[in-house]
């Protein structure tokens, strides 16, 4: 769907002066640019960074008259500091050792900072991402593909921004950035400043930036975010975005760093449950289906740093700090805390290494150093919703901890915790699935444990976690389905299914235990885990579901107190609200009350749900759509695309607008009741059994969800 | 202009068409000088109410239907102000604890002493006592019952209870002890199309006169005995159709519409894609307000009739009854109505 545009910048007379003013600054980078293009391409070397004196002071006059009639909202550029350059080797070392001899850069600079990467071989990522984002940056800085937006996302410290920003200073030859022109900085690129800090801000800000920053040559980098937390900036946010992707004019490519965070709920209430912005900031909830799915954006994923790559960075730390004799350490010692901080398994660079700070500060101070524990010094680590849902239905099997099993790994078993939890027996059903997995398994523990483990220990919110594995571990098993009635998958599903349900009658803990077990236990068929890595894992609709079913009870009971009816809720719901519409809205009643007026369903019509659909399974379904294999996926669930999400208007102003991204963005394609439509041939109306022998009701046709006049026969198919 | 089911309720118990034993009971109960509580029970539909508010009629005369709304504020222990309506005429009052939700206890207690302590003021009445109907009362929380037993001993003289409800088994002993329990069956198909008949003639609604009898019995048995429904499926029917034949379309409840397809397509065939798509359908149902159990019920009922093997009627019959006590015992619907499908699709597999 396009985006709106947005109306009629031009004619906004508050946009004008910026505009005018931003054009101004075009005038003058497109002169600096021909400039710079007579001159030498000389970025590798730092003398050659800045432009011939000579030619500045020609260039200033129209600067300073441009930023003049800038508002100071328009333009916060930001400038990296020399440091940031493009230097060699040797000059690095140098530059290190030159910080350190000043013993004022030594107290005022972490070694976060002071060991920032300067090489593209010096930050630490995986070789095979680097290739990744250096091939897509690369063409989107020579213009040589279509792609305007690179989105990078992943968690703290996974190297996102430090790697563009040395990316950036090779491939960029650096400009003298007008508004600092007096500083006489040069830039690679230009990035986005939050006023925020330093004043107030307004919604547009961000639009102003990119309005002024478009008619740049430089790459634009915006890695703090407005006050996305705030929707109508959120939305002005998300709508310059999309601007930017849908204009036809030449664009300079725009890097957007999104460190993903997930905010455990404050507590438990229903409304801090549901996956918005306010719990966890991910492209998904800041920029929705819109911008991540258009073709004009790439959205390049960053993992946690793995061990062997944290390693080397922290390595050459200890080695530079102590040849500079900043840090006295024996190699033991120093092999025995990189152990540490690598088994801490969190993957975040910038946490390790000021551990190591931390840690190699208080090295002598015997005192304070002998208790620590230098994992607890690292970011606390905690387990994101859907990476614990993908670690429960994807089957990911964990590693042991090193063949020190306790008593309580060994004696992990499913069927003891349920018996003595519940004291339910299982049936023979539930116990041949169990049986599938032989007891001495390959290794000395079960399978499931670490996983389930990790799960446990890590993930803050273990209701919506059950829910949502409940949404997601039928895809796993439909996935394998080859034709209706493949009594073993259903075998499983049911397995699932029973311990889920047990659980949610359980006390909290153990609940989650045994929905967790229980689930694994029931995804592993034939001895192997099912994995399905295609599949878009979803969030439940619990909670909106939940969110509907208040509405309509809460317009169940003004409609009984308004008319001071004598039925119960669920009577008015269940029998008055579906007979009294079709009496109140037919023509006899009207005719015969002279009444006018139309009454709808209380609570909203039902949505139809197709259940047989002549869908295909399995890898004929592949074949019908090329392209990707999870579009496969998606498309046999937009089958079940969420009926709620499109059922009533009544309800949209209760919609929860991240979930409603999630939904979409899930692969729920919202189908309007035009779709349903178009497929529900009018023989495919179900057909309504009575109890009694259909030859004395003949031409009886199933009639529901009809709120309007039935008299004549073409009305039968309007209400789908 | 009310509906048929309003408009021809049986004010007095003389009027009432079925259950004349009951009628004859609460007659002489009215009549006499003391009153005790009761415990009304029965299937919905079955006219619980119609016979309470009959004997109200009874026991106090026309003034009773004087009846108005008024908004009552209580405070919750954690200092949260509520807001309850309470129906009312001087002599009676009526309350609904599932409007409460789970602040029953509170709204009960407060109002019952307050209700208590305040005696009659028209002595030229014939009894002293009011009466504080209460709907639903099998929905009433442990915590509210156990509340609702003290007040019951503590301010009997000026108070009788009348509680409401489909089924006795939700109710704590105590209470089931110190009331008189009343039962009021479903009328039977016979009575509901004698009903029936009753209001055709008294709307002059036109049948085709060779199959009367026939359209009107079709109709009771589709109401499923609950006079209720009977009565708005006769009108909605009526008022959409100009002549009544047996070729005039029953109209099906829109739930059940829902529900009954997704039996029928389950009874076709099974997997794990249809469990996945019948958990859209449970939650179509349930954020429409459908309870639970009433869903678990429906699908079952929906499922015997389609199956032919008695053993394995049997099979699904002990599978709702386990996941009937899951959906008391446990939080979240949706799991344990899952969980019954699953089980009964293996089930039908095998």
């Amino acid at each position: 769907m396009p985006p709106k545009t947005r109306t009629k910048p031009r004619h906004d007379p508050k946009i004008k002066p910026n505009r005018r003013g931003s054009q101004k600054v075009v005038i003058s980078l497109d002169s600096d640019e021909e400039d710079g293009d007579a001159s030498e391409f000389v970025s590798d070397n730092s003398e050659g960074d800045i432009l011939p004196a000579k030619r500045r002071p020609q260039a200033m006059p129209v600067l300073k008259r441009s930023i003049s009639s800038i508002s100071s909202k328009t333009l916060k550029f930001r400038t990296p500091t020399p440091s940031q350059r493009n230097i060699d080797t040797s000059q690095c070392s140098f530059l290190v050792s030159q910080s350190i001899s000043s013993p004022k850069t030594v107290i005022s600079q972490l070694w976060v900072e002071k060991y920032a990467p300067k090489l593209v071989s010096e930050v630490a990522i995986h070789p095979k991402k680097l290739q990744v984002v250096e091939q897509v940056l690369t063409q989107m800085v020579n213009r040589q593909s279509n792609r305007r937006i690179l989105l990078l996302t992943g968690p703290s410290g996974s190297s996102k921004s430090t790697l563009v920003k040395v990316l950036l200073n090779s491939m960029v030859r650096p400009q003298t950035l007008l508004s600092f022109a007096l500083n006489a900085e040069e830039s690679r690129y230009i990035e986005y400043t939050n006023p925020e800090l330093e004043e107030t801000s307004h919604v547009g800000n961000f639009s102003s930036f990119l309005e002024a920053a478009r008619y740049s040559t430089l790459p634009i980098l915006v890695e703090e975010l407005p006050n996305v937390y705030h929707e109508p900036t959120r939305a002005a946010f998300v709508q310059s975005l999309a601007e930017w992707l849908h204009t036809s004019a030449q664009l300079p490519p725009l890097v957007l760093c999104l460190t993903e965070t997930e905010l455990p709920p404050e507590s438990d209430s229903p409304g801090r449950n549901f996956l918005s912005i306010d719990t966890s900031l991910t492209a998904e909830t800041l920029l929705g289906p819109q911008i991540l799915n258009h073709q004009k954006c790439v959205r390049i994923k960053f993992n946690p740093i793995a061990k062997t790559i944290l390693l080397k960075p922290l390595k050459r730390i200890i080695q530079s700090e102590s040849a500079l004799g900043g840090l006295v350490v024996k190699r033991s010692e120093a092999e025995e805390v990189l152990r540490r901080l690598g088994e801490s398994g969190l993957g975040d660079i910038r946490s390790a290494i000021s551990a190591l700070e931390f840690w190699a500060s208080n090295k002598g101070n015997s005192a304070l150093n002998s208790g620590i524990d230098l994992i607890s010094l690292t970011r606390e680590d905690h387990l994101g919703l859907f990476h614990a849902i993908g670690k429960i239905v994807y089957g990911s099997t964990s590693s042991s901890n090193g063949g020190k099993e306790t008593e309580e790994v060994q004696n992990y078993n499913l069927r003891t915790l349920l018996e003595t939890k519940t004291g339910k027996i299982y049936d023979s059903a539930a116990i041949e699935v169990l049986d599938e997995t032989p007891p001495p398994y390959e290794t000395s523990f079960h399978p499931d444990y670490y996983a389930v483990k990790h799960v446990l220990d890590k993930s803050n919110s273990p209701s919506v976690l059950l829910l949502s594995v409940l949404e997601n571990y039928a895809a796993v098993l439909a996935h394998e389905e080859r034709a209706p009635g493949d009594g073993i998958l259903l075998q499983h599903a049911a397995f699932v299914a029973e311990h889920l349900s047990a659980a949610d009658t359980l006390a909290s803990e153990e609940a989650v235990d045994v929905a967790l077990r229980g689930t694994r236990e029931g995804l592993r068929v034939n001895s192997k885990v099912l994995s399905l890595r295609e599949h878009t894992l979803r969030f439940s609709r619990f909670f909106k579901v939940m969110k509907q079913r208040n509405a309509t009870r809460r317009e169940l009971m003004k409609e009984r107190e308004t008319r001071k009816l004598a039925v119960s809720v669920d009577d008015l719901n269940m029998l008055t609200g579906f007979y009294e519409p079709l009496i109140v809205n037919s023509k006899r009643y009207k005719l015969k009350n002279a009444v006018q007026g139309y009454k709808s369903r209380l609570g909203g019509r039902f949505t139809a749900i197709l259940l047989d659909s002549t869908l295909p399974y399995g890898d004929t379904m592949e074949e019908e759509i090329p392209e990707r294999t999870d579009v496969a996926v998606e498309y046999s669930e937009s089958e079940m695309s969420d009926p709620i999400v499109d059922s009533e208007e009544d309800f949209d102003d209760s919609l929860d607008e991240g979930f409603e991204y999630l939904l979409s963005q899930s692969g729920t394609q919202l189908r309007d009741s035009k779709e349903h439509k178009h497929e529900v041939s009018e023989g495919e109306v179900p057909k309504f059994h009575l109890s009694e022998p259909p030859a004395k009701t003949p031409g009886k046709v199933d009639v529901w969800d009809v709120t309007g006049d039935l008299s004549s026969d073409s009305d039968l198919d309007s209400y789908f | 202009m009310s509906l048929w089911v309003d408009k021809y309720r049986p004010k007095s118990l003389e009027a009432t068409d079925y259950h004349p034993e009951i009628a004859d009971r609460l007659k002489a109960l009215a009549s006499s000088s003391d009153f005790p509580h009761l415990l009304v029970y029965g299937p919905p539909g079955a006219g619980k109410k119609t016979r309470i508010l009959a004997t109200l009629q009874q026991l106090y005369g026309p003034a009773v239907e004087k009846m108005k709304i008024d908004v009552r504020q209580f405070q919750t222990a954690s200092n949260r102000k509520l807001e309850f309506n309470v129906v009312s005429s001087s002599y009676h009052l009526e309350i609904t604890p599932s409007d409460m939700g789970n602040n029953d206890r509170v709204v009960i207690q407060d109002l019952l002493k307050e209700v208590a302590q305040t005696e009659q003021v028209d002595f030229s009445g014939k009894h002293r006592f009011k009466v504080v109907i209460i709907n639903e009362a099998d929905s009433l929380t442990r915590d509210a019952q156990a509340a609702l037993r003290r007040t019951m001993e503590k301010y009997s003289g000026n108070i009788r209870l009348v509680l409401l409800s489909n089924t006795t088994s939700n109710i704590i002993p105590p209470i089931k002890s110190r009331c008189l329990l009343v039962r009021v069956a479903a009328p039977s198909e016979a009575e509901v199309a004698t009903i029936l008949d009753k209001v055709c003639k008294k709307e002059s609604v036109s049948v085709v006169e060779t199959e009367r009898s026939q359209v009107l019995q079709l109709m009771a048995a589709h109401s499923g005995r609950n006079l209720r429904k009977a009565l708005l499926l006769l009108e909605a029917m009526v008022m959409q159709n100009d002549h009544l034949s047996l070729k005039t379309p029953v109209i099906q409840l829109d739930w059940e519409g829902v529900i009954r397809d997704l039996t029928a397509s389950v009874l076709k065939e099974r997997s794990v894609a249809k469990l996945q798509l019948a958990r859209t359908v449970f939650y179509e149902l349930l954020s429409h307000c459908i309870p639970a159990k009433v869903i678990l019920k429906t699908v079952c009922w929906e499922l015997l009739r389609g199956v032919q093997r008695d053993s394995l009627k049997v099979e699904i019959i002990e599978l709702a009854s386990v996941f009937d006590e899951r959906l008391s015992l446990g939080q979240k619907a949706i799991f344990h109505l899952e969980g019954f499908l699953a089980k009964v699709m293996v089930a039908m597999e095998q």
